[in-house]
């Protein structure tokens, strides 16, 4: 099966013969595909290495359902950084090979199995776990492999919801007491992490200080993150000069930081945090060591952590991954959290989309569309 | 006043008309000195820089005994890493607040286990109790050994039951300072290069892996015991000898979910009060009185030579504590 698209010209009649355009009504529906029944569509690797190569689309049969699973068509998945880097073989924990890439993205339930009372066709759902796979067209797994969420969601905040977004939740819950006026600072802001960091940040009151890159179109990245609730936006740049004294002036020393770089940027990051705070790193993509100056550990009682969402789930079960998620679409459907800046691309044509995952500066989260 | 030494050969009767020695009695006995009433020497500085080139001793004043000061003739002080730093002028130290200024230790202390015990021992204490929950059995790793932390360290792991992994740099006089580990309770010592080996998968066969890394070196030293540690381990850094930064591997925080945490005794001192610090102490006299814990290896030197043992706490490899016998 596959989701086709269909675009209805909808007409209404203008006066006696006369039609005219009303509207368009586009959506998608299910329809036959050139692919046998049983079987889906996947980008599968046999092999570790560089994305591109190794990255084939394939047929593969679909178990049959049992009583305990559930079949659902992928609706939208994204290409994540750490996905690359599992398909890259770069990544500690690697799934057995061939295996098909993707960890987050979310499906559409099509039929469940005679045990499955919980979930039911129409129904959304996203991965509980990593490991699933999510680029591929369909999925048959245990329904405990699935967590529910809200089918009217916007598509792209579900499809970033499982990874993303729950690790920026689980930062700014997990880590230190933060009360509404405290601040955290971040790197990779306008990551994916650093984009939902900055929404539920402000939804529980706190100030963002929110660390990028230069680059040429700065003031446009500037707009976009502040139009999401960002406080203060500042450079790599800016981070290291004395002026940030200013800045804390107006906004107290944060009591947390999230690192999704590493290097030189954490440690600049750490430097400002508050006496006792926390940096918690999440990601490396400057392929770099975090280097905490002693100091900073001595004197100024700097706790180092780092944080695996996948490790969360595997921690704390089901029933406490759906209750996070149910969290967050809550605040989705409250209009507090929007989807990260994404770039929307047709299952078939992933290779533009792996192309674009590994482009420097690309700032916008490839998305695979099925 | 100053502290003199005397001996005194206590003789006894041989025979008739025959007296011969029977012991030595030595001591200290408090003499009049040259300094005047009411002042003392100290060793100061008036500007931060090269302790060798900024330190002097003087003869200062003495304020008057108020109703609730103490007098007190110093016995022994040895000079720390960090006191040398504070000299420099590269070590934090901000003014102390209004609070009691001492606290007590037994007077029937070895002469240099009291003088070790308020920083070195207090800090390998709380390092090994405040960090991880350690029961007898698990093993902690630590670099700088046999540093005046990491004996100290050595000792109370020992009397909790607890096993050590102990990395020092490599030197020619090697056996001699593992066979002094040893007879502390050291139960592995290896070198920093032995460290990096795949060997040391060898020793993880023997023990458990760390649950908690004592680091007073930073850099490449600090990466290495923190890569041993088990899955949600912790490293603390008390101390920063070769003046690098801990540099962690994003891998060892998110997989491995490795803590880094630093201690500073000052600031425990300082968020636990007068009481809390007496406790501690009183618990650590109660392991120097029960043979556990002994001083650090040390060498004397008196006050007056004190340019001598500031020299050698500065020279690498001494590997022993210079302590000012007052």
């Amino acid at each position: 099966m596959a989701l086709s698209w269909f675009c209805v010209r909808v007409l209404c009649r203008r006066g006696p013969g006369r039609w005219g355009p009303l509207c368009r009504v586009m959506g998608r529906v299910l329809t036959s595909s050139a692919v046998a029944r049983g079987h889906c569509e996947a980008l599968v690797y046999h092999k570790h290495g560089d994305p591109l190569r190794v990255i084939r689309l394939e047929t593969l049969k679909l178990p049959q359902l049992g009583d305990s699973d559930i079949r659902a068509q992928m609706l939208a998945a994204p290409i994540n950084p750490s996905d690359m880097n599992i398909v890259q073989g770069t990544y500690p924990i690697l799934p057995d090979l061939p295996a098909i890439g993707g960890n987050e993205g979310v499906g559409q339930i099509l039929e469940v199995g005679s045990k499955v009372t919980n979930l039911k066709p129409g129904d959304w759902v996203i991965p509980s776990d990593a490991g699933l796979g999510t680029w591929r067209m369909e999925a048959v797994g245990n329904m405990n492999r699935f967590s529910k969420v809200s089918n009217n969601l916007p598509l792209l905040c579900a499809a970033t919801l499982g990874v993303n977004t729950c690790t920026a939740y689980r930062m700014l819950c997990d880590f230190e007491t933060l009360k509404p006026g405290d601040s955290v600072i971040q790197n990779a802001a306008n990551s994916g992490v650093g984009q939902a960091a900055i929404q539920i940040a402000k939804a529980m009151g706190l100030k963002t200080i929110n660390v990028v890159r230069d680059r040429p179109n700065l003031q446009q990245l500037t707009d976009s993150m502040k139009s999401m609730g960002a406080d203060y936006i500042i450079t790599e740049e800016a981070l290291r000069k004395p002026d940030m004294e200013e800045l804390f002036k107006e906004v107290p020393r944060p009591l947390l930081a999230l690192n999704g770089v590493g290097g030189k940027s954490a440690t600049e990051i750490l430097r400002h945090l508050m006496k006792g705070g926390t940096i918690v790193t999440y990601g490396g993509m400057a392929k770099q060591p975090v280097i905490v100056p002693v100091s900073a550990l001595i004197f100024n009682n700097v706790k180092v952590r780092g944080f695996w969402m996948t490790q969360w789930k595997r921690d704390h079960g089901h029933d406490l991954v759906q209750e996070m998620i149910s969290v967050l679409c809550d605040f989705i459907q409250a209009g507090k959290l929007r989807a990260p800046v994404c770039t929307k691309v047709k299952f078939q044509d992933y290779r533009t989309a792996l192309k674009a995952a590994t482009t420097p500066f690309t700032s916008s989260k490839q998305i695979l569309i099925m």
